[in-house]
Order: C-alpha cells, then structure tokens, then sequence
C-alpha cells in the first residue's frame, strides 16, 4: 500500500517537474557575450560565431556551426550521438566504444597521445576533449586553425547536465541536449523518491582489489553520491578520495557489493583470498554494472543511478 | 677470548630475535580495523570471544602479511649483503644486475594481458608473471657471468646495468600502447603487501631458507671475495664458480621477493650496512644478522605503510626509503669509522 502510494507520488512529482522545465529555462551555464539574450522554449539562441570558455580556461571561437567532429573522449562520444549529430563524427579516441556505431569510425589513438598529424588531416571543424588531453597538444592544434573545445564539469549530476547544456549549445542541439537532461533529472528525481522510505543495506564498490590495491568510491566522489542516492549506505563515505584497505573492508563486511561487469572481475574476486569471506559473497549479493555509466560523465548517469537503485532496492522494481 | 665474542655473538642474536618476535607482535596488533592490540593477541593465542570476522583479519589479513613482509625483509638484505661482497661495491643491492626490472616486466604483461588461464590460482598471476621475468632476466645474467672464462665483477654489474635499462625501456614502450593499465603497473611497482597470503608466505620462506643457506655455505669464499677477486684467487677460491653460484642463488631469491611484493628499494643496500657497524664484516655473522635485521625493518615499515594514512595505505617502498636514509645517515655520522 505504502509503495504504490509513493509510486504515484513519484509519477506526479515526474510530471509537475516536466512540466515545469519546459516552462521556463532552468539551467544556467556561463553564456558568452556575444550570444543572443535568455531563452524560452523553442528559440534558438545559438549564433555562430561562438566564443565560449572551456574548462582549462580558454576562450575557443567557433566560426560556424561544426559539421565534422573528432570526439577526444568516450563520455563526449556518448553526447554527440545522444544529440543525435553521431553522423557528424569523423574520427574518436581509442576508448570511445558506445553506442555501436562509433566503433565504425575512424580512431585517431589514445587520449594522451592522439594521432596529431591526422587529425590534422582530417581538418575536423572543431576537437572535442575532456580530462587527459593535454594541453599541449590542444595548444598545438590551435595553432593550426584547429579549434579544441576541453570539457569537463564537477564530479555530480549537475556536472553532467552542465556538459550536456553546453555541447548543446555548441553543436546547435539545445532542444536535444535540454530534453535529455530532462529526461535525467526526471529519472534522478524518481528515484530519490522511490528510495526515500526504503531501509538503506550497506554497500561497496570495488574499484580494484587484491594485488591491485583495494580502491573504492569515497564519500565525495560522484559514485560514492551515487550510491547514497540510489539508497544505499557506502561504508566508505567516510573517506575522501578512492584508496581503501582490505581490513577495513573485512571489518564493515557489506550486505552488498557492486562491481565491474568487465574482465571477468566478479569471478576473480570472489575467488580471491580473504574475499571469499565476505558474507556478500558467500550469499550471492555480489553484482555487476556496468561502470562506463557511472564513469564517465555524460548520459548514462542516470540510467547508471537507476541500476544502483534496482541492485540494492530489487523490491521496488518488481 | 674465543669464548666471550662467542657469547657476545650469541648475546646480539638474542637481541635481534627478541626484537623480531616485538616486531611481529606490535605489528599484528595495530591496523585499520577497530581490533584493540589486547584482542587481537587473545586471537592469536586463541582464546578470544570475538566475532569470526576479527579471527578472519588476524589469521588471514595480517599475520600473512607480516610474515611475508618479514620474509622479504630478510631475503633482500640477504641478496644485498651478497651482492655487496660479490662485486666489491657498498652500492650494489638486490636491483642492481636488473632481477627485479625483469619482475616488473613480467608484471606488466601479466597486467596488461589479463585473462590467461590460471594455472597456479593461489600464487596470483601477476606474481607468478613477474617470477617467470626475474627467472629469466637471472638466466641471462648468469650466461654473461658465465661467458669467457674471466668475467671481472665490474662487467657483470655493467652487464646487469645495461639489461636493467632495456628491460624498463620495454616496459616503458608496452605502457604506451595500454595507457589504461599505468596505474595498476605503477602501483605494483611501488611495492606492496596488500596482496598477502599464507601461500606466498610459505612459498618465499622456502626460497629464504634455500637461498639463505646457499650463502651461508659460501660465506668463507664471501670474505675472502671482499678484498678482490685476485687476492682471493690467491687463497685458494675458484672465483669463477663461486661468483656463478652466488649470482643464481641471489637472483633467485630476489625474483622471489619481487614477484610477491613489488619493488622495494633501501633494505638490500641499507641493511648489510648497518649490520656490519655491529657484526664487522665476517659473512658468517654478517649474513644471518642481515636477513633478521632486514626482517624487522620491513615489518615496521609496512606496518607503518598500513596505519599511518589509514584507511589508505602507503607504498612500503616510500616508507623504507623514508626511514632507512635518514637513520643510515645517522649511523654514519657517529660511526665515522671506516666500515666497508
């Protein structure tokens, strides 16, 4: 009785928050001078030439709307494609992998050290990077008529609408890009409700364990939220940063944990040692995610959230 | 007179045992979990009431840790000490002929190329990798040891220079091409105990006392090849043979140490060192007193390593090198007599 009360209550507060963004603009990002005033729904103010200051600082100008992109990044991969201007990519980084498509496209190398000369080639209208593209080789492509936009937001949800909102912006998408992070928060906002009342079980999440070190999501990073707002207790919410021990671990003895679903790592954790001790582990609440939704910013956050949510709370996802 | 250094001798390995046991206890006794040290001695013992979970960090988080730190401790001083006579060099340690590069390059593609059939699950696939690199980078070390009837000292430490460099040259490219392991290959060579347990432990304790008594046997030959290769071909020791056998046992025994832990640097070169102040420079003493001493400083360092940032932890490489310089400095200063 409880739960489809709250169900309904959630749907409604869904709707009334839906209702309300397209009402109004509700995101607010630093826009450039140049650009045309504030927005209501369903008029552009996107205007080329662009000026827009990028997340080392730089002030990058876009001549005219981008209609070849190399994407730098996987989480930037995933926006394009989202915006649905995935036709527009000429070439990704090595790691970009989602959705499918990408991977029929060209790569040109890793993040830290591209293939400068053929993205030079490529004469893309404009390079989109995030975290680990230096900025020497940012620098570089500048100054060859190249512009480089470097995006990276804070580590949360805001951060992810706020990359969203402005590669919008830059590509021409902002319809796109703002039904998304509508989408988003609707997604977040269900689930913070659906989990409110719910007895929160004690979860970990293994980043790496074993010879690797035990690493894990502290308190203040954006999984470590994640995990309190998908209604769970993160026993390492005490600590910054993401380095862990396993006594600590052995200690807290979590009724949940959630790792990697890639290189075989449920296997060989709870086959490993001290591990195979964990009461998580020997009662089968051992699960796997997929942390490319949880790692990189962008838009499969939420979706990542609502997997966190059906691992510790099943119940309410019947 | 024999009769008082003798008791002396012994009086000094009393000392240092007893120092080792204090070790190991203060050291099973503090740590991340909130286990007081009169608790976890009670599950030592064996009559403690507390829950299962704190029996499970004592029996299989921290006494295999302890003891295999203690192990490596031992088995590197003991590889430096050879080492230090071997080549008649007060700079040579455990890493020097390149062992412990071959180790990493082992490890790195065990990292990087992940998913291999396991054969040897309880060993830990890294380390058996990094084993296998050690083993064979010793091989190739013993072959230049061996090639040519009179290999000088100075050839074989260039020698193991050089394939030292190439190896971490090749371990630099393989990091290029898989920029997604160089954490994992970094922290490993940092050096690490957080991987322990009762297997490797037993394992490095076989290879300790193999090796240790390897040396031991040697020790004589040791000696007299401190002073130089000609004066001690004068006194009757066949240096070619004894400067193979001493090279294999030694590496062997560092590949064993790096395989399980990583690489550690300060206790193969600091340890013989110091212990010489105290034992003077007979092998037959200098030895065994190295492979306690160094046992006792690794437990305390990576105990340190485990508790000063916790619930992080430190690379035990940072903390011995932390340690280990400045008190060797000290030592020298008030021990300003010449002692190698």
């Amino acid at each position: 009785m409880k739960k489809s009360i709250n169900r309904l209550v959630a749907v409604f507060v869904a709707a009334m928050v839906i209702t309300g963004l397209t009402a109004c603009t509700g995101i607010n990002v630093s826009k450039p001078d140049e650009q045309a005033g504030n927005v209501g729904a369903g008029e552009t103010t996107v205007s080329y030439p662009m000026t827009i200051t990028d997340s080392n600082g730089i002030e990058i100008t876009i001549k005219e709307e981008p209609e070849t992109i190399i994407s730098a990044a996987p989480n930037v991969t995933e926006i394009i494609y989202a915006l649905g201007v995935g036709d527009k990519v000429v070439a990704r980084s090595d790691y970009c992998d989602y959705p499918k498509e990408v991977t029929e496209v060209e790569s040109i190398g890793s993040i830290r050290t591209p293939d400068i000369e053929r993205i030079v080639e490529l004469t893309p209208d404009l390079v989109i990077a995030s975290t680990h593209f230096s900025e020497e080789n940012a620098v570089m492509l500048e100054k060859m008529d190249i512009p480089v936009l470097t995006l990276y937001e804070g580590e949360n949800f805001d951060g992810s609408y706020a990359l969203i909102q402005k590669m919008g912006m830059v590509l021409n998408c902002e319809k796109e890009a703002a039904e998304l992070i509508e989408g988003m928060k609707a997604v977040v906002d269900e689930i913070t409700l659906l989990v409110k009342e719910e007895e929160r079980p004690s979860v970990y999440y293994v980043v790496s364990f074993g010879e690797y070190g035990d690493y894990t999501a502290g308190g203040n990073t954006f999984i470590g939220q994640m995990l309190e707002m998908a209604g769970g207790n993160n026993i390492a919410s005490d600590i910054e940063g993401w380095a862990y021990n396993l006594e600590s671990l052995l200690e807290a003895d979590p009724d949940i944990i959630i790792l990697s679903n890639q290189y075989d790592t449920k296997a060989e954790f709870e086959s490993t040692g001290s591990y195979s001790e964990l009461t998580a582990v020997k009662e089968g609440r051992v699960y796997e995610i997929d942390n490319n939704m949880l790692d990189r910013q962008g838009v499969r956050n939420a979706e990542g959230l609502k997997v966190l949510a059906k691992i510790l709370h099943p119940e309410i996802f019947r | 007179m024999e009769n008082k250094s003798k008791r002396k001798t012994l009086m000094q390995v009393m000392m240092l045992c007893i120092f080792l046991l204090l070790a190991i206890l203060i050291s099973v006794s503090i740590g991340s979990a909130n286990v007081s040290p009169w608790e976890s001695l009670k599950i030592i013992i064996g009559c403690s009431e507390a829950s299962e979970v704190y029996h499970t960090i004592i029996w299989k988080v921290r006494l295999p840790r302890i003891l295999l730190s203690g192990l490596t401790g031992a088995g590197l001083a003991l590889a430096g000490t050879t080492f230090q006579g071997l080549f008649q060099n007060p700079l040579a340690d455990p890493h020097t002929l390149g062992v412990s590069s071959g180790a990493a390059l082992g490890a790195t593609i065990a990292i990087i190329f992940g998913k291999i059939p396991m054969m040897f699950p309880k060993m830990g696939q890294i380390g058996l990798f990094a084993f296998a690199g050690a083993l064979l980078t010793t091989l190739l070390v013993y072959h230049i040891a061996r090639a040519g009837g009179r290999v000088s000292a100075v050839h074989i430490v260039l020698a193991g220079t050089a394939i030292s460099s190439m190896l971490s040259a090749a371990i630099s490219i393989l990091m290029i091409f898989n920029q997604a392991q160089v954490e994992k290959v970094y922290f490993w060579t940092l050096g690490s105990f957080s991987g322990a347990s009762w297997s490797k432990a037993a394992f490095l304790l076989i290879l300790v006392v193999l090796c240790g008594t390897g040396m031991l046997w040697h020790s004589r030959d040791l000696d007299a090849l401190t002073v130089g290769e000609e004066a001690a071909a004068s006194l009757g020791v066949d240096t070619i043979h004894t400067t193979k056998s001493l090279i294999l046992i030694a590496s062997l025994l560092v590949a064993g140490c790096v395989s399980v832990s990583g690489i550690i640097g300060f206790v193969g070169l600091l340890m013989p060192h110091i212990l010489r102040i105290l034992t003077g420079a007979s092998h037959r003493k200098l030895l065994p007193f190295s492979a306690i001493g160094g046992a006792v400083f690794m437990i305390l360092c990576d105990t340190c390593a485990r508790i000063v940032a916790s619930p992080a932890e430190i690379p035990v490489g940072a903390v011995t090198a932390l340690l280990g310089g400045p008190y060797f400095i000290f030592l020298l200063y008030r021990n300003k007599k010449e002692v190698f």
